[in-house]
């Protein structure tokens, strides 16, 4: 029965991915592990530790669920909850220390926000090296000798993640647009509440349209027909007499679909989406830049990067942030920089325009 | 290692509205935010106790020797605590506080040094028997069962034999009904602590943000709340959590659910 327990919880995590799913930080031995076997480091998400186990399947490893406030990794580490703080916490009290002989970590890639491997290795005393973004790929990564080529540190936003990701905007919206409403105005007024949504819809739609590529366009054209296919055809097949209130509850509905498909479509990530967040929370945007003259060319910044924006420069050794257009702003490189090379343009072009003003007054 | 591609559009949300969700705990992590106000708020919240628990931990801190505080806040207590005979070593996790701690502190009697990590640091941090005191104050009701258990055991080995760890906590309540009231008391309390946080991060208030914000955010937020409820962890039974040389000289009730605990390490002879 322990399927049907895992499946269930699956399906509602994923339905409501926006709030937290924690669980006691623990470490978790899989298969016979010796003490040389690898220490892999995840965060106390429920729904992220079941797919982790399922995917590690019978490799031989320890696995540390490092306390995060039960947030999955990626939003954990660039919200500040999956830190170093996390880590050491969890090697000390999980007694690791004296199962294995060697000291190093493998930390999700998608961890490099927040967390700095030299500090790790100054406070704590253990190394760290990143491992894959998905867990699926880590069965190889082991087998590769734990090289991290690249297609295994690189996002990928494919059909299913987007799918995946409109289960989990779908769980948002009921929340976001008809909990409230239902709970305060009573079930009869969500009719009512649906202009509302129709409103708030075509606003996000707005807001998030700073967030597309071009390559995303023809998926996005897709998402679109297929969001407004479904409820017509719905409507359309149905036995309900074609009144002005079913009309605009299909309208209604039909763009809300087609907010959670293109919200899924458009792949923003945890800084791009920020445009809401720079609006709500006044987060900072993030422009990288690299100093040619102090970068040195240990290309870290190119390992960590997940959307594999920096290249090496034809001439020399420095790299460059050859693909801007693809910069999520997760800040990784920002964080995980050993000489300060990388650098927030914009911040600094802040910074400046203050002194002037302070000069200025 | 999960890719975890999904929610993404509430992660702000998430932003310090778990962890401890005690009735202090909760309202601490709106102190914090001000480190200028932070005493003067605990001292409301507390009814005073706050600063009569300092005063008790100041009558019971050795007037000599090396202090150790875990958790050092706004630095209230260092400042009562500094005395030319006295090193005080302070840490606390949180930069702000260290940054308005330090500053405090510049100039006052003796030596004082304010680092900013976290009591999990210990083990490197510090030697083994280097401290005649320690001092955590609110500090073990934000850590997990485990890391209890590895500070406690941290502290034995950093004080001295007969040394003293001065621990001041809220802790559960004895009989089951004044836990459930307690309970009670503290839903709605963190419900609103954890809105008014998140009210307080719209970076520039207007009517409309703060509509919007209001009427579709709040139900992921109280949802958000919910969840953490159960995470609610005042201590007890902590002195059966004890490391065997560890023992428990004296327990100070003050009101709401606080104590100050005197715990002394055993010198061997003794033993």
């Amino acid at each position: 029965m322990k399927w049907l327990k895992d499946f269930v919880l699956d399906l509602v995590q994923l339905f409501f991915r926006m709030v937290p799913h924690p669980m006691r930080p623990r470490l978790i031995v899989i298969g016979h592990p010796d003490r040389k076997s690898p220490v892999l480091v995840t965060t106390n998400c429920s729904l992220t530790v079941r797919r982790l186990v399922r995917a590690l399947g019978r490799q031989d490893c320890y696995l540390l669920v490092a306390p995060a406030q039960g947030i999955n990794v990626w939003c954990g580490a660039v919200g500040g909850h999956f830190t170093t703080e996390s880590v050491i916490s969890i090697v000390h009290t999980s007694g690791v220390e004296d199962l294995v002989d060697h000291h190093t970590l493998v930390l999700p890639v998608l961890a490099a926000p927040s967390i700095n491997v030299r500090d790790l290795k100054q406070r704590l005393g253990w190394s760290a090296k990143f491992g894959p973004v998905r867990a699926e790929d880590i069965p190889e990564f082991f087998h590769n000798s734990m090289k991290l080529t690249q297609a295994m540190r690189t996002v990928r936003f494919e059909v299913k993640d987007r799918l995946e990701m409109s289960v989990a905007m779908t769980g948002s919206i009921i929340l976001r647009f008809f909990l409230f409403p239902l709970v305060i105005w009573g079930i009869r007024s969500e009719l009512l509440f649906m202009p509302t949504v129709l409103a708030l819809s075509l606003w996000q739609l707005g807001w998030y349209r700073e967030s597309s590529r071009k390559r995303d366009y023809l998926s996005r054209l897709g998402s679109y027909g297929l969001a407004l296919s479904v409820p017509i055809f719905g409507c359309l097949i149905g036995s309900a007499p074609f009144q002005l209130s079913t009309a605009l509850e299909v309208v209604c509905i039909a763009v809300g679909s087609v907010w959670v498909v293109q919200a899924a479509s458009s792949g923003y990530t945890p800084f791009k989406q920020c445009s809401y967040s720079q609006a709500f929370y006044g987060q900072q945007p993030i422009s990288i830049a690299v100093v040619e003259e102090d970068c040195t060319g240990c290309a870290i910044c190119a390992q960590v990067c997940p959307l594999d924006c920096f290249e090496r420069l034809p001439a020399g050794r420095a790299f460059d942030i050859i693909h801007p257009e693809r910069c999520v702003e997760c800040g990784a490189c920002l964080i995980q920089c050993p000489t300060g090379a990388v650098v927030n343009a914009h911040k600094l072009v802040s910074q400046a325009a203050r002194e002037l003003d302070r000069r200025a007054a | 290692m999960n890719c975890a591609l999904g929610e993404y559009a509430v992660l702000p949300l998430y932003n310090e509205v778990l962890d401890t969700t005690m009735l202090t705990v909760v309202l601490m992590r709106v102190f914090e935010a001000q480190p200028s106000r932070y005493d003067r708020d605990m001292n409301l919240l507390t009814m005073g106790e706050h600063s009569r628990i300092h005063g008790a931990i100041v009558a019971k801190a050795p007037s000599e020797g090396k202090i150790c505080e875990i958790g050092c806040g706004a630095g209230a207590l260092l400042v009562r605590l500094a005395s030319g005979r006295r090193r005080l070593v302070a840490l606390d996790k949180s930069e702000e506080m260290v940054e308005f701690a330090r500053n405090r502190v510049a100039g006052l009697e003796g030596r004082i040094d304010v680092d900013r990590r976290t009591a999990l640091e210990m083990d490197r941090l510090f030697a083994a028997a280097e401290f005649d005191c320690v001092i955590a104050c609110l500090v073990f009701s934000e850590l997990t069962a485990d890391e209890q258990d590895w500070v406690l055991t941290e502290c034995r080995r950093i004080l001295k034999p007969g040394g003293t760890l001065l621990l001041a906590d809220e802790f559960r309540s004895d009989g089951w009904l004044m836990n459930t009231i307690s309970w009670c008391c503290c839903a709605p309390v963190h419900l609103v602590a954890n809105i008014w946080l998140h009210m307080r991060r719209l970076s520039t208030p207007s009517f409309w943000r703060t509509l919007y914000y209001s009427v579709v955010e709040m139900p992921l937020l109280l949802l958000s709340a919910v969840v953490s409820l159960p995470l609610v962890r005042p201590l007890h039974d902590l002195s059966r959590k004890l490391p065997t040389d560890m023992t428990l000289i004296e327990q100070t009730k003050f009101r709401g659910n606080l104590r100050l605990l005197e715990i002394m390490k055993l010198v061997k002879d003794t033993i």
